[in-house]
């Protein structure tokens, strides 16, 4: 009787991770593997229209290496990476640190504050930004140039970087105060004996910052620097609405996901934008294997 | 605690879907106008220019009074322009959730004609008829073989809008501006007395550009369908732009082109001293700059030789879907709203375009004062019948003209005028060969 | 020392009252110019506001309800159902995949688990376009279930629940067990009850992501009475006809419910961070 009991729920716990996993498996194959083997099959393709498509073999690649724009796009989109990345961590841990502090007044007030744009959408970011860095000498950035005996610009018309410099601004904008609280309870979880020991042996901030801190905060910062790379690559929606609905200038402002947007379903050539896609996941799966080997992400969760 | 947990979840599990069936159908449908008898039928409007509904509104109005046994229910969407045209493509080629009408802007035609399939119905049976009326060039846009599957607003005839306080300062003459070279001239004598440019040139927008080198009878592509999209007049009339760019005469527009708030508001402060768009702008300056009322002439484009020009082509087209499910009713309409002499001199009252049908330019009809006529004075038509003779209409229907408009738009003006990394003759190859490339 | 805690305290407070003015100031302009009927105003002097009483008014907002038979509250509309939809049934799944993968141990665990974490770097606007084909043979195109089924299983839920999964007592389930108890009642009677901190996190979270999602229902949405919130707003600056006056009030709403959300909830929602975050 007994053993039969215990049997039986060991069949059950056997078969049980089964169906808490089966929403996700069926949810990869539909909605992941599937698109992922069609994207594949659509970059060998050249769309007349959604009911005819033919086979035009490696063609879709050929033209790849005569395109002057996707140059363009991967410069914008790994120079944004690389700004919001190093914006984000550099602002995100010194705020932290400083929202951390118990000497510093009105904490929680300042927290609220700075978390709040990360409530809102791009579309509500682009609105206020596209009339902050516009043109001509009213507006507020160009009065502040003018102030500072800087010269005005234009800046979303002005050079790639101040095309970047406009994106990362916007896009931090929206993105600080996450990370921020991300860093704020990395630092919560660092034990407090480690900073009393340090008081004891005499040590000043600066160290206290790179010996405690910093190594506290290691998983945190890989945890935040992945999502913003991430991020930082996938960008489309600070582009779309800073120029609106995507209409960047030559070289400036478009990324490798706007470029595909826009080949797609404004130019309506899907086999194109597919090869495109093809060449950013590739891209994307490296990155990934990068990541893998070098912080360990996967590894760990297996373990455990 | 757990319990209602559970229950929260599975009622919004089931409600949530159902919800979702409901409501995602019923998109179309919209609210009418005025209240109308129950039997009319509903169609649905698609436009990417906010004042086009306002006239078809008013088409829907007339011809309810007019049918009252066969009344319509207009229901009108406004999208921006590119998304409005994606949606359409894709709406059209998925066989579902296209609209019953819609406007398709002139650049983007082609794009609608590829392939067999056209997602239009033919208006051969009610432009026909009517065509000698009509400025045939311009109709022949929206065709393809012998189908009509598109009838256009306006001419759309290319002007140069003066501020004309800033060239009383400059004691220039707008009579005086003939020539470019004139133009380029007077533009020192403004900045020397004001400070201001005489003109702005757009960087992200090829409108400005295109009339410019039209005017020469030059284009993107030649009448056997060749790219010359580089060829010397090109280049020459890009540099010449150039050249007043970097002597001050002309900057680049605020905000890339003439359709941002930054453009509106520099105008409107007397920015610079004029601006080179067909007349379908006009709307733009009553709207958005009310300031500038009276001190705004409207005249000829300066010209390069006396060979010029003045180039048409239209702006937009009004299409029946095919998958609307009465295409007789909606062109029916359709004739009355545009094509109809009614419908025409509305064009003019409500919209302020210059019909394309233009048999009734020198009627009475034209005569009546409206919003336009009190802002920019009472002759604008006899300075547009003058250039009657001169109308040349472009070769904009070529089936990558859209692609060479996005590329002079986004990439030659910007490269060349403002960025200034590539010489005017790079830019334009740099163009070219994308073009060839991508055939 | 009592000197260094002035200078410090003045610094710091300086340094965040400025972060603060500007992470506050793009909510406070916008607030304002919603209430700025001449919309010329906006444009001739940039952004530098010269406001007068009488400039104000609530017209904007009037006109957020007569403009196109009040489209804009059909957005309103349109973003609740779809972030509602999105966030219960991506909690659900994810909740039970995430519990599923931490609590047990089975043959294709690893896999499964790396698989999980790959999939949440590779940004679902890579297969846009797959997607949109798939959307389109389903005949899911325009409605609220092609916006939401493809991302509803989200990998990033479900790697913050195997996180939260991890402190749970398995001990519970053996007595569970014992008992009689199956296992998808451990799952939903005792287990889901502990982890209810993590369905209030991730539920801010995942309403914030659908609230504010762009790209993917600016694709599937065709007409503009099944716009969500976002696509709808930037219609507002079509070049055609600017409608600032709207676009202001519009964005301003838009903003107002996911602040409520995150105001009323700030507590659990930082705290659920923590556990979300720190172990990552």
């Amino acid at each position: 009787m007994n053993g039969h009991k215990n049997r039986h729920y060991y069949n059950a716990v056997k078969k049980a991770p089964y169906f808490f996993t089966l929403p996700f498996v069926i949810s990869f194959v539909l909605f992941f593997l599937y698109p992922v083997i069609y994207m594949f099959v659509m970059s060998f393709q050249k769309i007349e229209s959604l009911e005819s498509w033919s086979f035009v073999g490696f063609n879709n690649y050929k033209r790849l290496s005569a395109d002057i724009h996707i140059g363009s796009a991967v410069m914008n989109s790994v120079l944004f990476t690389i700004g919001i990345v190093v914006v984000n961590i550099v602002l995100g841990v010194l705020i932290a640190v400083g929202l951390n502090n118990k000497k510093t007044l009105f904490r929680n007030g300042f927290r609220s504050a700075i978390y709040l744009p990360a409530l809102t959408s791009i579309v509500v970011a682009g609105i206020y930004f596209r009339l902050f860095f516009a043109g001509g000498e009213a507006t507020p950035l160009n009065r502040l140039m003018t102030l500072l005996n800087l010269p005005t610009r234009e800046w979303l018309y002005d050079t790639r970087l101040s095309g970047i410099f406009v994106l990362v601004v916007t896009a931090t904008w929206r993105w600080l105060g996450t990370n921020t609280l991300y860093f704020l309870c990395g630092l919560q979880s660092i034990p407090e004996e480690l900073f009393e020991a340090a008081d004891i042996d005499g040590a000043n901030s600066f160290q206290k910052f790179w010996n405690i801190i910093i190594p506290g905060l290691k998983p945190i910062l890989i945890f935040v620097g992945t999502t913003l790379v991430y991020g930082g690559l996938r960008m489309f929606g600070e582009s779309y609405v800073l120029w609106p609905r995507g209409n960047t200038p030559g070289g400036i402002g478009v990324t490798i996901v706007l470029y595909i947007y826009k080949t797609a379903f404004t130019s309506f050539d899907f086999g194109y934008a597919s090869a495109l896609s093809v060449l950013l996941f590739i891209c994307l799966i490296l990155i990934n294997m990068l990541f893998i080997k070098f912080f360990g992400i996967g590894k760990q969760e297996g373990r455990a | 605690m757990k319990k209602y947990l559970t229950l929260v979840l599975c009622v919004m599990m089931l409600v949530v879907p159902l919800a979702a069936c409901s409501t995602g159908n019923t998109g179309n449908t919209g609210t009418p106008t005025d209240k109308k008898p129950a039997e009319a039928t509903a169609l649905t409007f698609w436009t990417y220019v906010e004042q086009h509904t306002e006239f078809f509104n008013d088409a829907a109005n007339r011809w309810n009074t007019n049918n009252p046994n066969e009344t319509i229910n207009l229901s009108c969407e406004t999208y921006p322009v590119e998304d409005m045209h994606n949606k359409l493509l894709i709406t059209l080629q998925s066989g579902q959730g296209a609209p019953d009408i819609v406007d398709v802007n002139v650049a983007k035609f082609s794009n609608f004609m590829k392939g067999n399939n056209v997602g239009f119905v033919p208006l051969n049976d009610i432009i026909e008829a009517e065509k000698s009326s009509f400025l045939e060039a311009v109709l022949d846009i929206y065709k393809k073989g012998d189908t009509y599957y598109g009838i256009e607003y306006h001419v759309g005839a290319p002007v140069i809008y003066y501020n004309t306080e800033i060239l009383d300062q400059a004691g220039v003459k707008v009579e005086d501006l003939k020539y470019w070279d004139d133009l380029r001239n007077a533009g020192k004598l403004v900045l020397e007395k004001t400070g201001k440019p005489i003109i702005t040139f757009e960087i992200s927008d090829s409108w400005c550009y295109y009339i410019m080198i039209t005017e020469q009878k030059s284009d993107y592509f030649d009448r056997n369908g060749e790219c010359i999209i580089d060829n010397d007049i090109n280049v020459k009339t890009l540099q010449f732009m150039l050249d007043m760019l970097e002597e001050g005469t002309a900057i680049t527009t605020p905000g890339g082109n003439f359709h941002t708030e930054e453009y509106f508001g520099f105008m409107a402060k007397g920015g610079a001293a004029s601006m080179l768009l067909p007349l379908w702008y006009m709307g733009r300056f009553t709207d958005y700059m009310p300031e500038l009322k009276g001190k705004v002439q409207i005249a000829p484009i300066p010209k390069w030789t006396d060979n010029d020009v003045a180039p048409v082509f239209g702006g937009t087209g009004t299409c029946v879907t095919v998958q609307c499910k009465n295409p007789d009713l909606a062109k029916r309409f359709l004739f009355d709203a545009k094509v109809s002499p009614e419908g025409a001199a509305q064009i003019w009252n409500v919209l302020g375009f210059d019909p394309l049908r233009w048999d009734i330019w020198e009627t009475d009809v034209m005569k009546v004062p409206n919003k336009y006529t009190d802002y920019f004075g009472p002759d604008i038509f006899e300075i547009i019948m003058k250039m009657k003779d001169e109308f040349y209409p472009t070769y904009i229907t070529h089936e990558q003209f859209p692609k060479a408009n996005e590329l002079v738009a986004k990439n030659v003006l910007f490269k060349a005028l403002s960025e200034k990394n590539l010489t005017p003759a790079e830019a334009l190859k740099e163009a070219a060969n994308e073009l060839k490339s991508s055939k | 020392m009592k000197k260094y805690y002035v200078g410090y305290r003045l610094a710091t407070t300086i340094i965040f009252l400025i972060l603060s003015i500007c992470a506050l100031g793009p909510f406070v302009y916008l607030l304002i110019a919603s209430f700025i009927e001449d919309m010329s105003q906006v444009f001739k002097n940039g952004l530098s506001l010269k406001i007068s009483m009488d400039m104000l008014s609530i017209n904007n907002y009037a006109l957020l309800f007569t403009k196109d038979n009040g489209l804009y509250f059909s957005w309103y509309k349109n973003s609740l159902i779809i972030t509602i939809y999105y966030t219960v049934v991506s909690l659900f799944f994810s909740s039970l995949v995430g519990y599923g993968v931490t609590m047990y141990d089975f043959k294709f665990k690893r896999p499964l688990v790396v698989i999980i974490l790959s999939t949440m770097m590779i940004p679902l606007e890579i297969l846009m376009l797959p997607l949109y084909r798939e959307m389109l043979g389903f005949g899911l195109l325009n409605t609220y279930t092609g916006v939401v089924i493809p991302f509803a299983v989200s990998a990033f839920a479900i790697y913050f629940f195997m996180q939260y999964a991890q402190t749970l007592p398995k001990e519970l389930m053996d007595a569970a067990r014992v008992d009689g108890c199956g296992e998808f009642r451990i799952y939903y009677q005792i287990m889901a009850p502990i982890m209810i901190p993590a369905f209030g996190t991730m539920a801010i979270l995942q309403a914030m992501t659908a609230w504010n999602d762009f790209l993917w229902p600016l694709i599937v949405m065709s007409t503009n009475r099944n716009f969500t919130l976002t696509v709808g707003l930037q219609t507002y600056l079509s070049p055609y006809g600017n409608n600032y006056n709207a676009l202001f009030s519009g964005a301003v709403l838009s903003v107002i419910p996911i602040m409520i959300l995150f105001l009323a909830n700030q507590k659990t929602f930082i705290s659920g961070l923590t556990i979300g975050g720190v172990k990552g």
